[in-house]
């Protein structure tokens, strides 16, 4: 526990490195845009274990109802083939959350801002067993998002509770990014970001610890950004995510 | 097979929206008016990204007429133009950048006509119910709008202080204050706490070494210190 719990703040230490460019990849921030604002994402994921490779392809839609409140849905398109040649495809679980943040202190360039999320998942999509992809099972994921953003460095941080259905176990998931800009700062954005995320999973039935690391890609400008990344296991519990190689990561996002 | 063909109609929805979204700002942005304009000043706090500042420019915008927009990052201070014929208020200032997600500070509009109108905030600023009796100008050393902005925001945190205007062109403060609160050493104290050298008194190396990058002046080793903290 001791060791895990080095890692967490390990990985929140490295975020204090960061610059505040654009936004994270895989991490979420609980700055919003502007009320009535909607954003529409993509994140497409190819999951490559030993023997299979799953497909979860997203069609998200947010919209901002207030500066503090974000509803959102997401319609996957989600699918798998593996070594025998079984394969399928159909619709994923669709998901709803809704994001509240709860506290905001500005200052002159910079900001400090966490919200509470909730994510609800519907069983609405085929049965991978991997819950990232599409369970076929309500799950309900709950936590935090917190940030600091000043034009020096920023940092990131999500804490979050998975509740899964049916046979699968629960987790708690942390996340960390941080992120170089190749470009100088300018407004209106024109800027390429390297990206280098860091996601944890502690099973909350023995306490069994994944940790990975992704390296992305992102080039943002005023409303549209283009993000690739590659997610990769650095601490492998041998019960979890059994055969999983990489992760890999394309999408874009666009704010109406 | 199917799996392409969903991510490619989902990709292909979202650059279509972002291909023609951008061509239309482009054109919106560029466009030249000959109608007589209200130049508009506002420092918005909380914007320490790029990107996210955009929910600013996108809520400005949606009022018709709005030009020549620009957001200094450094300092937070957003300009543009507008209309003077459709008489943007303080009130609706405020309330836009409110409704972008961001904390408004110090506004000002001038009119086409020449008039002023000024906004300070008064939630962070100490409510002024004294009418100051002196004024002082001390030289303050600094680089950037973002010196200014927090130049003038540690003078006018002193209880006592009723206004501040540092000029980045010559590093000099004007400041008026109530002289039963405030002293001279208090102000030049105040600078020094921010990180900001003054003719009078010296920052100490942590401070200094707190500001970012932009706003490291060059450091003066002639200054005959006359107030010292305590």
């Amino acid at each position: 526990m001791l060791k895990q719990l080095f890692i967490i703040l390990f990985v929140c230490s490295l975020c204090f490195f960061a610059k505040a460019q654009g936004p994270p990849i895989l991490t979420d921030k609980p700055i919003m845009l502007g009320e009535k604002r909607i954003i529409l994402k993509t994140l497409t994921h190819n999951h490559v274990y030993e023997d299979a490779s799953y497909w979860n392809v997203p069609f998200m839609a947010h919209y901002i109802i207030t500066p503090n409140l974000l509803v959102a849905a997401h319609l996957p398109f989600a699918s798998y083939s593996n070594n025998d040649g079984n394969s399928e495809a159909g619709l994923g679980d669709i998901s709803t959350t809704v994001k509240y943040q709860f506290f905001r202190r500005d200052q002159s360039s910079k900001t400090f801002r966490a919200a509470i999320k909730l994510m609800q998942v519907f069983p609405t999509g085929i049965s991978t067993g991997i819950d990232e992809i599409s369970l076929g099972e309500w799950q309900t994921h709950v936590g935090l998002t917190a940030g600091y953003e000043a034009l020096r460095y920023g940092l990131g941080v999500n804490l979050m509770y998975h509740q899964l259905g049916g046979e699968e176990d629960n987790f708690f998931m942390y996340k960390g990014s941080v992120g170089v800009p190749l470009m100088p700062l300018v407004y209106p954005p024109n800027q390429i970001n390297l990206y280098f995320e860091y996601e944890g999973n502690i099973r909350a039935r023995d306490g069994g610890h994944n940790l990975y690391f992704a390296q992305g890609i992102q080039y943002a400008m005023r409303r549209v950004t283009i993000e690739t990344s590659i997610r990769v296991p650095i601490i492998k519990n041998p019960t979890m995510d059994v055969g999983l190689k990489r992760v890999h990561y394309i999408g874009a996002r666009f704010i109406i | 097979m199917k799996r392409i063909i969903y991510f490619l109609i989902t990709t292909t929805i979202i650059f279509s929206f972002s291909i023609d979204a951008e061509a239309q700002l482009f054109k919106k942005k560029n466009k030249k008016s000959t109608e007589a304009m209200d130049a508009i000043t506002i420092q918005v706090d909380g914007m320490g990204c790029p990107f996210c500042a955009y929910g600013l420019e996108k809520q400005i915008d949606e009022m018709e007429g709005v030009n020549q927009f620009k957001i200094q990052m450094e300092s937070g201070e957003t300009t543009f133009t507008y209309p003077a014929a459709d008489s943007l208020t303080i009130d609706q200032l405020i309330e836009k950048v409110n409704q972008s997600g961001y904390t408004p500070g110090k506004a000002r509009i001038v009119r086409a006509d020449g008039r002023v109108e000024n906004y300070e905030k008064v939630e962070e600023i100490i409510p002024i119910d004294y009418e100051p009796d002196e004024m002082i100008t001390l030289a303050v050393y600094g680089n950037c709008k973002m010196c200014k902005a927090r130049i003038e925001k540690a003078a006018m945190s002193i209880y006592g202080v009723s206004s501040a205007a540092w000029e980045e062109k010559t590093g000099l403060m004007k400041v008026s204050y109530l002289s039963t609160e405030v002293s001279p050493k208090d102000i030049h104290l105040k600078m020094t706490e921010v990180g900001h050298d003054t003719n009078k008194a010296v920052t100490n190396e942590t401070a200094y070494e707190k500001l970012p990058t932009c706003c490291r002046y060059k450091r003066a080793n002639n200054i005959e210190v006359e107030y010292q903290a305590d």
